[in-house]
């Protein structure tokens, strides 16, 4: 109860500072729309550079299909038996070299082929993210569907993991481009094979197929999937209102810390801490109701922002119940830094930490931590450092979101800011508990009331 | 009753003796002075009291249960007015009230007359709705004493409560604490000031250098002095005959000099001002005034430390 009396007197005290309301609310907003509409800069380049690792698995037996396929054509038949050049279309060289092994394709979608089993135990440990299974009758049924007037259906299927995230959609969507440029160039060759029956013309219909295999593999080539994955879900590419709203938030969370980080000790100075005891109030309710103050600073400012940038910016986070999970769990790592700033500036009988965290950490962490520009563009040692502050954790994680990829693609940064929160908690605890032993060695500022 | 008994308690930070084997008990009902100049320990010990410093040796004992044990008895029931104002500056005065009963846990209908009767008391009805930074020194002083009393304390503990503040807000105190001792609160009385200690206090404890000088109610403290009383000459200039001459005098008591001003004590106060007259003269020096003292607390501290209680 009074843990709460706490936090609700604080609360009052932080929107009663005029200054704290423009730092900790008004300057993200504002900066996030000048930012965004200022910088127009493209971010799609570098908004998703992870490949995707996929599984394919034969199912299609080649030497068998391509007897079996020869048996099948009549002896009658016009076509030349002999002149069918399996070297010259070969569905296997076009799926894998020409499709897969496009370069385009190559930068999102890694594949190795296996056994079903295998690739089964592969998406279990999430090594993988679909698996692409090539069917039985997969080389015979496409040779007949481009050899003869006939259709035979050929499907490939894309088995996603359960929790189906952006990720295995892009596979999905790259595949459908693959059959969709098959099936095109099916459907011309039949129109192409109709005429010339019509016309009675004798001709080698594998002649004709020739440049059309060549043909699939120019459009595939043309195309860019990369720009149709952008547009799945409805998600955006990534643009500047978006990154800054994220980037702002990321950066004037810091800030909450740095505003706590003044609390332990100047409730001692104001000796409204000694009142408190005096009361009967313990230290530790003291220490929780700051750090439970700092959390709740920290949480209001990202659900304005959020508020601020969804509806004036225009800006769509993401899944929204995920967004409160990452929100909770940053506001609670930013709590923590808080806390131990103000513990160590307490046992320091100083604000030297605290105003060199707001005036100069601050920057320096926005920057490792991505606020200003994507992480991807930074030297290798600031990537690294990115992943250990807890602003380059809530920006990947956001990001994540932005792009409609699940908990599970971002949870290392979940996990990392409850980490740094716990650690940043202990070595306040740690501090404190160092300061209660000296407490005899406190200086005391008997300040003297003179002028009225 | 003995509300409150201190048994010998000492308090050390590194090398300087703050409060040294210090003992004293307060009965139930009385204002208690705790009378010393700047750095006499007052502070140490009250804080010893409430707890905020554990004291490096002796107890501290609230209706026969030591504090060191069980603190939580006397919290509930004391009120302490720090020595520096302990507010909430950004907050309004109403607020500060609210906040300080809450951590005593006063809520609602309770709290809400609570804090009409102490803004009532304490003469700030027209101001408790502003900011505390808002308010004057004496004000804030005042609010300050209310946040104290927001739990109907038992024994309410005074850290120089009247330091820098204007005539007025300092009268308004002083009433303030007649009244709520009428009512039946044990006060503990902290100050330099030997007047207001002199004007309210049942009984005083002298304290000085962490030690105490004397205690006693008034009248015991001034018979320490034995009636003498005390002259006080300012000079324009002090000169070495004036200073020869008076030591001559056969029935002078202590003579205090400081800068130009001379504090003289003597049983024979009559004849003193005759001679004294006479010695100035015959000095050729200049005076600009003569006092001549009633007996004081100022005297009696004069007497036994040789030094002003004011510095
Ligand atoms: N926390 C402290 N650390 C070191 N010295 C202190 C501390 N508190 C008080 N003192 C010293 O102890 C002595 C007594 O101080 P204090 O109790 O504040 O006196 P008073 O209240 O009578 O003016 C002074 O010399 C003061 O400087
Ligand atoms: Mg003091």
């Amino acid at each position: 109860m009074k843990i709460i009396d706490i936090v609700i007197k604080d609360f009052r005290i932080a929107l009663s500072d005029r200054a704290v309301i423009i730092e900790l609310i008004l300057m993200p907003i504002v900066l996030m729309a000048i930012l965004g509409f200022a910088l127009t800069m493209t971010f799609s380049d570098f908004s998703n550079t992870e490949t995707i690792k996929i599984a394919v698995v034969k199912e299609y037996d080649i030497e068998a299909e391509k007897t079996e396929l020869l048996e099948m054509i009549p002896k009658e038949s016009n076509i030349d038996i002999e002149s069918i050049d399996f070297g010259d279309f070969d569905i296997e060289r076009i799926f894998f070299d020409d499709f897969l092994g496009n370069k385009d394709i190559e930068e999102i979608i890694q594949y190795e082929i296996m056994t079903r089993d295998a690739a089964v135990k592969k998406m279990e440990n999430k090594e993988i993210t679909a698996i692409v299974i090539l069917p039985k009758g997969f080389i015979k049924d496409t040779m007949i569907n481009f050899g003869t007037s006939f259709r035979n259906i050929v499907d490939i299927q894309v088995i996603g993991r359960t929790d189906k995230n952006i990720r295995t959609t892009i596979v999905e969507e790259i595949l459908k481009g693959f059959t969709d440029v098959l099936n095109y160039n099916i459907a011309a060759k039949n129109t192409f094979a109709r005429i010339y029956n019509h016309e009675g013309i004798e001709g080698n219909i594998a002649e004709h197929i020739k440049p059309l295999s060549k043909e699939i593999a120019d459009v595939l080539g043309a195309e860019k999937p990369k720009l149709k994955y952008e547009e799945l879900n409805d998600r955006p590419p990534m643009n500047s209102r978006a990154y800054y709203s994220f980037g702002m938030t990321a950066m004037f969370m810091l800030f909450a810390a740095g505003y706590g980080s003044k609390f332990l000790l100047e409730e001692k100075q104001m000796g409204t801490y000694d009142r408190m005891s005096a009361s009967g109030v313990k230290k530790s309710t003291i220490v929780i109701g700051k750090s439970a103050t700092i959390f709740l600073v920290a949480l209001m400012q990202m659900i304005i922002t959020y508020l601020f940038s969804s509806t004036v910016l225009q800006v769509k986070w993401g899944q929204f119940s995920n967004l409160i999970v990452i929100f909770v769990c940053s506001a609670f790592c930013v709590a923590g830094l808080g806390i131990m700033l103000a513990s160590i500036t307490y046992y320091a009988e100083s604000y030297n930490l605290a105003n060199l965290f707001s005036s100069f950490i601050i920057q320096i962490m926005a920057v490792l931590g991505g606020s200003m520009v994507p992480v991807e563009i930074m030297p290798g040692f600031a990537r690294m450092a990115s992943k250990l502050i807890p602003n380059g954790l809530f920006m990947n994680a956001v990001m994540k979101n932005y792009y409609g990829y699940g908990l599970d693609e971002y949870i290392y940064s979940i996990v990392g800011l409850i980490l740094l929160g716990l650690i940043f908690i202990n070595i306040a605890t740690f501090t404190l508990i160092q300061k209660g032993r000296g407490i005899g060695n406190v200086k005391h500022t008997n300040v003297k009331a003179n002028a009225v | 009753m003995v509300l409150l008994d201190i048994k010998g308690i000492s308090k050390s930070f590194k090398e300087l003796k703050a409060v040294d084997d210090l003992s004293f008990t307060i009965d139930e009902g009385e204002i208690f002075g705790l009378l010393g100049p700047n750095g006499a320990g007052k502070s140490t010990t009250i804080s010893m009291i409430a707890s905020l410093l554990p004291p490096d040796d002796g107890d501290i004992i609230y209706k026969n249960e030591s504090i060191m044990t069980k603190p939580n008895k006397l919290q509930k029931e004391l009120g302490l007015v720090p020595q520096d104002i302990a507010l909430y500056p950004t907050l309004s005065g109403y607020d500060n009230l609210k906040f300080w009963g809450h951590v005593y846990g006063i809520r609602g209908k309770e709290l809400k007359n609570r804090i009409e009767e102490i803004t009532e008391l304490i003469g700030l009805s027209d101001r408790i709705k502003d900011r505390v930074d808002k308010y004057s020194g004496g004000m804030k002083r005042r609010l300050n004493i209310g946040a104290a009393l927001i739990h109907k304390p038992r024994l309410l503990i005074m850290d120089e409560p009247t330091v820098g503040i204007d005539p007025q807000s300092r009268n308004h105190i002083l009433n303030t604490v007649k009244m709520l001792n009428k009512e039946g609160m044990t006060i503990i009385y902290t100050s330099h000031y030997m007047e207001e200690v002199e004007e309210l206090c049942d009984r005083i404890c002298i304290l000085d250098k962490g030690k105490v000088l004397a205690s006693g109610t008034k009248l015991e403290l001034i018979k320490l002095i034995n009636g003498r009383e005390r002259i006080d000459v300012q000079f324009e200039l002090l000169n070495s005959k004036f200073m020869e001459e008076i030591k001559k005098l056969f029935y002078i008591g202590e003579i205090t000099v400081l800068d130009n001003r001379v504090s003289i004590i003597s049983e024979n106060a009559e004849n003193l001002l005759g001679d004294l007259i006479q010695i100035i003269k015959n000095s050729n020096t200049r005076i600009l005034s003569i006092d001549v003292q009633k007996p004081s607390l100022e005297t009696v501290f004069l007497h036994l430390t040789g030094r002003a209680l004011r510095d």
